[in-house]
């Protein structure tokens, strides 16, 4: 099967460009952050930033740049694409309606032209008279900036210095006129030149400086009244404008790379840089007054604000506030402050944006054993070097637990027993024939009475009502209870002493049910419930609602009363509104089937009304309500559990939420509209109320079958994601079941002193709990370079040299705690880990493959395997085999282990003498880099050679060459999706797929692997594992026939899945696709086609056998009517093998539950 | 000393509208953003009003023709110089000494 179906589950979070400026309006400031290939636009606002809109582009984004030409009030966004595509957009229209508008836009491609090895730079003139672009070597591409001519014609101009470091245009030049840095055999030069618009060629150079710092990489241009330019280097700063130039080096800079800037003051006197470390500096220009009124730059200052995430870029917003935005941490808001803190630090962080990027391994996990992976990533670097845990679902955190079984009932009441009326102080619970108190005081509760409580029935609500009162419904009875006195101060009881067995209660409003009796009461004078009406229905009442969602309920629920109530029947299985007060119904809804519903509930999900029954099989049926006549729609169906299921209100963040309790307890709340189901790190919930009491502010009340536990909730939302920092560049990870202890392991970086290797700063390894080192002087292998001193302080490396040190972290699966940090030798690079048994040894090993990296080799000629044991608190190096070369990639294979080591493919057995000893190897690659396998076969990813099927032959003991790919790819990361089919992702952002095709009539054929697939992803793709970040029952209920799992993480922080789709419902997919495609209108006008075709620098090749499931599913974000426009004349096979036309249910019924794989 | 120099620099930070972030505040417990602006669907065609085209002609070709111009241009002048000069130049009649 060669049909793939591939969605971002976690969207990517590297920022790659900032900018501020007034886009949405004049009056707007907002900020732009770019993350690969989606903008995401705010709003600065005295709260701090709004989110407004998140823009996709069919492009990764090369440059994006705000400007302002003539007159314009609003910014306009000038973006350029990896792939050449330019645009400019400007926004109209205000909030919802805000639409984005592509005033410009074109391919600005050379057919030839070799690529700059220092990327693409856009810049635009200060007076908007141009666009410059360095795509090419040689060549300056200019768009002239011409607003009212229809088509703008883009020329080049031949542009003599061939390595140009940075370019940039000058403020207040007569003429554009552009500074560049460029780089020749004697150093690196700074020169202007002026451009003829005219002529379309260089004019004139009116100044140069040769021979400026060797590493000066940045220009930051000066605005007048100062003009000329900033050159930035590694050591120093100059300033040039061709009459007077002013340099400084100072100390401070010299740590580190200075990558990025953010003007400050509009006149360009302050600048804000960052660097590699992290470091935030302020750059300021001092001026002096000349005689004759001109003024010039006199001195530069730099001084060092504080740290903050590794920057990418950074913006300056407004009131001393800035934004960093990051691919290798957090990006961060972060205020300047005039006065320092205790660290002698002037930034405060405000907000922080979690980043997962970049994702350079990942382990999926099933810690709570819920049956639900989560995935564990080696995410950002060096400072900022994480784990990141991450779970799809909510997570509850237990804060207190009592074993009590056979709870029926649990309600939260506001008793005033600590004099504080405003918090829940007791929890009533029900059970059969009994009804339990149990009262709050602090932490502890302690069984308590309530004189007016019936206690010797059971209770079927119990609530706070009116002003003080308390209500309860028992099996018997209906009455009130006065909080101050606690006594009964009335009771109501169904006529002819029937029994009471279904109940609903709102704040004034209460309906019960006696087999099919209904009656409904209201309260009077918060001392007396009184009847109101009653009816007898046609059969048997299941369940009962009336919660009010008259729109304007959710802000104030207490003061609203219900003008409806929802009832669900026995024997003819429906859901039925009635008219408060009389009881009248006005609509029926049969639900089918024979499984009769158990709960009903009405909710208002962001100001929608829905009406959601469950069913006693675990399933839940929801419709859209009218919020006037409230006519129920929609109607739709989704399994949550397989039993019984209760649903139950509550509010987390001012939002309603909905639990439902069932032996899968699931979370139900909308998100942009629609409603998401999200499932709890629980293993069943019977019952569940909120409960907000001083010492458990905020908490749900959950009773299982045999306790009550009391635990907070995680923020509603669908990915959760954990932080552990670690302070240093994470590599691998492996888990390891019997330790329950993750293998992680890490490089940071260690500054050479005359004493020896000293941290540059601590981290993971150097705090851990213990440590230990592999030392050269027993080992197997000499290390090549550090001979003078063994295993301390290089003996080569020069005092300052910055040193990369590897260590294999043990870390607690529970606590993240860093339990063990082995350190490799010097020049010892650890590049594999996989945690696995061994021959007939029942001890669980990690093994990790190392390199020795000696500078002057062009590739490593030495390495380890090394295996260890950690037991009893203690790591234990058990073996060590040395290798001829780096070990890129190690897989567990049959008790057995498989290296991929340099251009080798290696297998080595577990002797009884614990003994790694070679077994067979497969030459024929060029860097093997990493290694899948399944079964007998192993997949190998090559450096440039594509994908190589290999067969373990366990007769022979040797391997054989099955099968390979031809194509020249460069690969990233490779994965056996089934025992013909094999997935890839290269390095030029594309995803492939390949078959072997077995029942080839040649040889020849059967040895070639045929590519069947192709898509541009658009991001790297670093790790690609089995697995999946829903419950495993979840596919099990779907309609939707995917088959497999592969989740990947991205070079830029995103989480995508890739799953295997049916021939047919891959057609249907497909059409639907096209569909979108012509609906969707995209952004700077480039067609989807094109963004998906898979294109290196040597081919382009359009996009096949993938369906973009991102497109797919933003189906579900469409209008009803554009929804339509995709659906009519649809054709769908509905099961029997017939085809009809699609109905826009259908499609959203199959689209939904793809969103659900993910 | 450092320390006020310091501060100075960070003495009147750019102020475009002194409210914002002035009621900001975050969780005591939690900074990290949750907060996912929605996701834009365009669904209704704007015709673009400019397409940017690259020009076809040669680099090389280009400098040729300006070149050849510029050539021209000043052969021209000169002709027309000549042609200019001779047309007012009268013939010495005075030749005859």
């Amino acid at each position: 099967m060669a049909h793939n179906y591939v969605v971002t589950a976690h969207k990517q979070t590297a920022v790659t460009s900032c900018v501020t400026g007034n886009f949405t309006s004049s009056n707007d400031l907002n900020l732009i952050v770019a993350k690969n290939y989606r903008l995401e636009i705010y709003l600065v606002t005295p709260e701090g930033l709004r989110p407004l809109k998140e823009v996709g582009i069919y492009g990764k984004i090369a440059v994006m740049k705000l400007y302002k030409s003539g007159n314009d009030k609003k910014d306009s966004l000038f973006i350029l694409t990896q792939r050449y595509n330019a645009m400019i957009l400007e926004c109209s229209g205000e909030g919802e309606n805000m639409e984005i508008i592509t005033k410009t836009q074109g391919n600005v491609a050379d057919k030839i032209g070799k690529p700059s090895e220092t990327g693409i730079i856009a810049i635009i003139d200060p007076d908007c008279r141009v666009i410059g672009l360095r795509l090419y070597d040689g060549l300056l591409k200019i768009i002239p900036l011409e607003k009212d001519s229809s088509e703008i014609k883009a020329y080049n101009i031949r542009i003599e210095e061939l390595c140009i470091q940075d370019i940039a245009f000058l403020y207040g030049c007569a003429n554009p006129t552009v500074v560049i840095i460029h780089q020749d055999a004697h150093g690196r030069h700074v020169k202007t030149r002026e451009i003829s618009l005219r002529d379309k060629e260089f004019a004139k150079t009116s100044w140069k400086q040769d021979n400026v710092e060797t590493e000066a990489s940045m220009l930051l241009p000066v605005p007048e009244p100062y003009g000329g330019a900033l050159i930035i280097g590694q050591e120093s700063i100059t300033y040039h404008n061709g009459q007077n130039y002013v340099t400084i080096a100072p100390p401070i800079i010299k740590q580190s790379t200075i990558t990025c800037y953010g003007k400050v003051d509009p006149n360009g006197s302050r600048y804000l840089l960052g660097d590699l470390a992290g470091h935030l500096f302020m750059l300021v220009l001092e001026k002096e007054e000349k005689m004759d009124g001109t003024v010039t730059v006199r001195d530069i200052k730099i001084e060092l604000l504080g740290e903050v995430s590794i920057p990418e870029c950074l913006t300056y917003l407004d009131n001393g506030v800035v934004f960093i935005g990051s691919r290798f941490g957090d990006s961060q808001l972060v205020k300047l402050n005039v006065t320092p803190d205790e660290n002698n630090s002037y930034v405060t962080v405000m907000e922080t944006f979690t980043n997962l990027a970049p994702i350079v391994d990942m382990t999926i996990v099933d810690l709570d054993r819920q049956g639900q992976g989560q995935l564990v990533t080696c995410s950002g670097a060096y400072k900022e070097g994480s784990l990141r845990i991450i779970r799809n679902g909510i997570g509850i955190h237990e804060q207190a637990s009592i074993d009590l079984p056979g709870i029926k009932g649990i309600w939260a009441l506001k008793m005033g027993f600590s004099g504080n009326q405003s918090v829940d102080d007791t929890v009533v619970l029900s059970f059969v024939g009994q009804t339990r108190v149990l009262m709050l005081n602090g932490e502890e509760m302690e069984e308590t009475e309530i004189p007016g409580l019936i206690s010797d029935q059971q209770t079927f609500f119990c609530g706070n009502v009116g002003k003080d009162s308390v209500l309860q419904i028992t099996t018997g009875s209906v009455r009130l209870i006065s909080v101050n006195t606690k006594q009964k101060l009335s009771d109501w009881t169904p006529p002819d002493g029937k029994m009471l067995n279904v109940v609903a209660c709102n704040h004034g409003q209460v309906l019960c049910a006696a087999g099919r009796d209904l009656y409904y009461l209201e309260m009077e004078d918060d001392t007396q419930v009184i009847l109101k009406s009653h009816i007898t229905l046609d059969y048997e009442v299941a369940c009962l609602d009336l919660t009010p969602i008259s729109v304007g309920s959710q802000h104030n629920p207490s003061i609203t009363t219900a003008d409806v109530c929802a009832v669900g029947l026995w024997t003819d299985i429906s859901a039925r509104i009635l008219k408060l007060p009389t009881l009248e119904e006005f609509h029926k809804e049969p639900l089918g089937g024979e499984i009769i519903p158990r709960s009903i509930l009405m909710a208002l999900f962001e100001g929608t009304p829905y009406l959601l029954v469950a069913l006693g099989d675990g399933s839940l049926f929801y419709f859209s309500m009218n919020p006037v006549t409230k006519l129920l729609g929609d109607r739709k169906k989704v399994t949550l559990g397989t039993q019984p299921t209760v649903l139950r209100p509550f509010r987390s963040q001012s939002t309603v939420n909905v639990f439902a309790c069932s032996d899968r307890p699931t979370v139900i709340y909308s998100s942009n509209h629609k409603l998401v189901f999200s499932n709890v790190n629980l293993k069943e919930v019977a019952h569940m109320c909120p409960l907000n009491s001083e010492a458990y502010p905020d908490s749900l009340v959950l009773a299982t079958d045999t306790a009550v536990t009391i635990g907070t909730i995680d923020e509603i939302q669908k990915l959760h994601i954990r932080t552990v920092p670690l302070g240093e560049s994470p590599r691998r990870i492996a888990y390891q079941e019997n330790t329950q202890t993750f293998g992680v392991i890490t490089s940071r970086v260690d500054i050479v002193e005359s004493s020896g290797l000293t941290p540059a700063r601590q981290s993971a390894s150097t705090q851990a709990q213990s440590v230990s080192s592999s030392s050269s002087l027993g080992s197997a292998i000499k290390a090549p370079v550090s001979t003078r001193d063994s295993c301390g302080s290089g003996g080569v490396a020069e005092i300052g040299q910055e040193i990369e040190v590897y260590n294999l972290l043990i870390v607690d699966q529970h606590s993240f705690a860093v339990l063990h940090a082995h350190q490799f030798m010097q020049n010892e690079y650890a590049l594999s880990i996989v945690s696995t048994r061994l021959g007939d040894d029942v001890n669980p090993y990690y093994v990790v493959g190392t390199a020795l990296v000696v500078p002057e080799e062009s590739e490593p000629k030495q390495g380890r395997i090394v295996l260890f044991q950690w037991s009893d608190g203690k790591l234990t190096t058990v073996a060590e085999k040395e290798v001829k070369g780096a070990c890129y990639s190690l897989v567990d294979f049959n008790a057995k282990i498989l290296a991929a080591i340099n251009n080798v493919v290696r297998l080595y057995e577990w002797t009884a003498e614990k003994e790694l000893r070679l077994e067979c190897s497969n030459f024929n690659h060029i860097i093997a880099l990493y290694l899948k396998r399944k079964g007998d076969f192993i997949l190998v990813g090559d450096l440039m050679r594509s994908i190589t099927l290999l067969q373990y032959k366990t007769m022979e003991g040797s391997f054989e060459e099955m099968a390979r790919d031809s194509n020249p790819n460069w690969m990233s990361a490779v994965e056996i999706l089934d025992d013909d089919t094999f997935l890839g992702a290269e390095n030029s952002f594309n995803l492939f797929v390949c078959q072997k095709d077995s029942a080839a009539t040649t040889e020849e054929e059967r040895q070639q692997l045929t590519e069947v697939g192709r898509f541009h992803l658009g991001d790297m793709v670093n790790v690609f594992r089995h697995g999946s970040l829903v419950m495993d029952h979840a596919a099990e209920t779907l309609s939707t026939p995917t088959q497999g799992c592969v989740l990947f993480g991205t070079v830029h922080g995103a989480i995508g899945v890739v799953t295997q789709l049916p021939t047919e419902f891959y057609h249907f997919l497909s059409e639907v696709q096209t569909r979108m495609a012509r609906v969707i209108k995209p952004v700077g006008k480039i067609e989807h086609s094109f963004w998906r075709s898979f294109a290196t620098e040597r081919k382009v090749e359009p996009c096949e056998g993938f369906i973009d499931g991102d497109l797919i599913e933003s189906f579900l974000d469409l209008s009803s009517d554009k929804m339509k426009e995709v659906a009519n004349g649809l054709q769908i096979d509905d099961g029997s093998g017939m085809k009809r036309e699609a109905t826009v249910e259908d499609i959203i019924k199959l689209i939904e539950d793809l969103t659900r794989i993910h | 000393m450092k320390m006020t120099a310091t501060a100075d620099f960070l003495k009147g930070l750019p102020c475009y509208n002194e409210n914002n972030f002035t009621r900001f505040h975050s969780d005591a417990s939690s900074k990290v953003s949750v907060k996912r602006p929605s996701v834009y669907l365009p669904t209704k065609e704007y015709p673009s009003e400019q397409i940017i085209v690259t020009e076809k002609t040669n680099i090389l070709l280009r400098y040729l023709h300006q070149q050849w111009e510029r050539k021209n241009k000043k052969r021209e002048s000169a002709n027309e110089m000549e042609e200019g000069a001779s047309a007012k130049k009268r013939p010495r009649l005075d030749t005859s000494v």
